[in-house]
């Protein structure tokens, strides 16, 4: 019997597939960016995604502060080491997107370095969890960090709002063209099942990992007398 | 001269090489993730 | 107290810091010196303006723009509709860069005006288009397969 996230891995995987054959081949070109225009199909999803992965790995940690259930540390560290994945493919598909363009691989505007201090703070979290041995301590205070750390997750979604910056505002179905908005959403759907199945997967790793490094049972410690 | 430059209307035109990059890089770290967590499987290469 | 509520009390914390730190930035301003770009106004108004390496943004205003692709030189004015700054860049913009499109430039603004500029980046809008007259007016029948 497989496992329920494996049906969404398979689905998420199919709808990638035909979400990428129908961003390269089927999607009208750009009016202005010509084919460049088809990297709005993983670029966008990919940074909405990051920033959801964030909001999961938070609601882990708020979780585990608030319930003590291990359950919802494994959360917060399962979303944490997907979002730094998603958010490192995302710094790389905007600078692919961003040299035909903008005309530059890199520049250090709002967005693009609010996003590089949120995929910097959520290594951290990572880092910090690595030097923490005893579980208890490890969850509480990577759960906190999240916290701190997520801050920065609403001011990067926010960047191009508040501050002037060479990234353009978000995109709304009214600045899209009805089919470039329906490709879009096949890629959301893919992105939305595969991330389901990398948490999930995640997840059970750290769960496995819990296990085996709960102290077993002990005898009664042997009375130390001075 | 790379096509990108110069066109003066304000269009883009090819560039399919950036597509094409952004597209497989997309595969190959999906799949390498992915590969990472088989691996890392409780149960190890074995899904269920 | 126990672990669990000592926990409740780190939750309460941390989030008051982080709505804070939120607060903050989404009220506060960064201060002149933290802005992405300058706008032609801004530029005008700086006194020390001069010789700093700066970035100006705006739009290209139609009917300035001179471009001498050969020799990758390439003039034109950029406006915030208020004031306008001459632009003389030593590069070749990119390929969206057309009469009336946002800008970003990075250079220095000389003595006689003039915005001297080695790198022109583009600003587009958050639209994106299909071709005008597109042949993917019937889009959902043609994904049907029904042409």
């Amino acid at each position: 019997m497989p496992k329920w996230e494996h049906i969404a891995g398979l689905l998420g995987l199919i709808t990638l597939i035909v979400g990428h054959y129908l961003g390269l081949f089927w999607a009208p070109p750009e009016r202005m960016m010509g084919d460049v225009g088809r990297l709005f199909y993983v670029h966008v999803p990919v940074a909405m995604f990051a920033m959801l992965v964030f909001c999961v790995a938070f609601v882990g940690a708020l979780g585990y502060l608030l319930t003590s259930r291990m359950e919802a540390d494994w959360l917060n560290e399962a979303a944490i080491e997907v979002g730094v994945v998603m958010n490192v493919l995302l710094l790389m598909l905007g600078s692919i997107w961003g040299k035909p363009t903008w005309g530059v691989w890199w520049t250090w505007d709002p967005r693009l370095t609010s996003a590089t201090v949120m995929l910097l703070t959520f290594v951290g979290v990572i880092l910090l969890r690595q030097a923490t041995q005893s579980p208890e301590k490890r969850a509480t205070w990577s759960a906190v960090a999240t916290v701190l750390a997520f801050v920065n997750v609403p001011v990067t979604y926010m960047s191009v709002k508040w501050w002037r910056s060479i990234h353009q505002m978000q995109s709304t179905p009214e600045t899209v063209s009805e089919p470039m908005v329906f490709v879009f959403r096949v890629n959301l759907l893919a992105m939305a099942l595969l991330m389901t199945w990398f948490i999930a997967r995640r997840w059970r790793i750290a769960k496995h990992r819990a296990m085996a490094e709960a102290p077993a049972p002990l005898p009664p410690a042997p009375q130390v007398t001075s | 001269m790379t096509p990108l430059l110069a066109q003066g209307t304000g269009m883009i035109q090819g560039g399919w090489e950036f597509v094409w990059a952004g597209y497989g890089l997309t595969w190959l770290i999906f799949g390498g993730y992915a590969i990472s967590l088989i691996v890392r499987s409780p149960t190890g290469g074995d899904l269920s | 107290m126990t672990e669990a509520w000592k926990r409740r009390l780190f939750a309460l914390a941390a989030l008051t810091v982080a709505g804070g730190a939120l607060t903050y930035l989404s009220m506060g301003d960064l201060g002149e010196n933290l802005v992405y770009y300058w706008s032609p106004t801004e530029l005008h108004d700086a006194p020390n303006a001069l010789q700093a390496t700066v970035r100006l943004g705006g739009l290209v205003v139609p009917g300035t723009m001179n471009w001498d692709r050969d020799n990758s030189h390439v003039t034109f004015d950029v406006t915030d509709g208020n004031k306008t700054v001459s632009v003389d860049s030593s590069s070749n913009p990119p390929a969206m860069f057309r009469e009336g499109i946002g800008v970003v430039v990075e250079g220095k603004l000389g003595g006689d005006g003039v915005f001297r500029s080695e790198r022109v980046m583009v600003k587009h809008s958050n639209e994106y288009q299909a071709p005008e007259g597109d042949h993917q007016e019937n889009w959902k029948s043609s994904i049907a397969g029904e042409e």
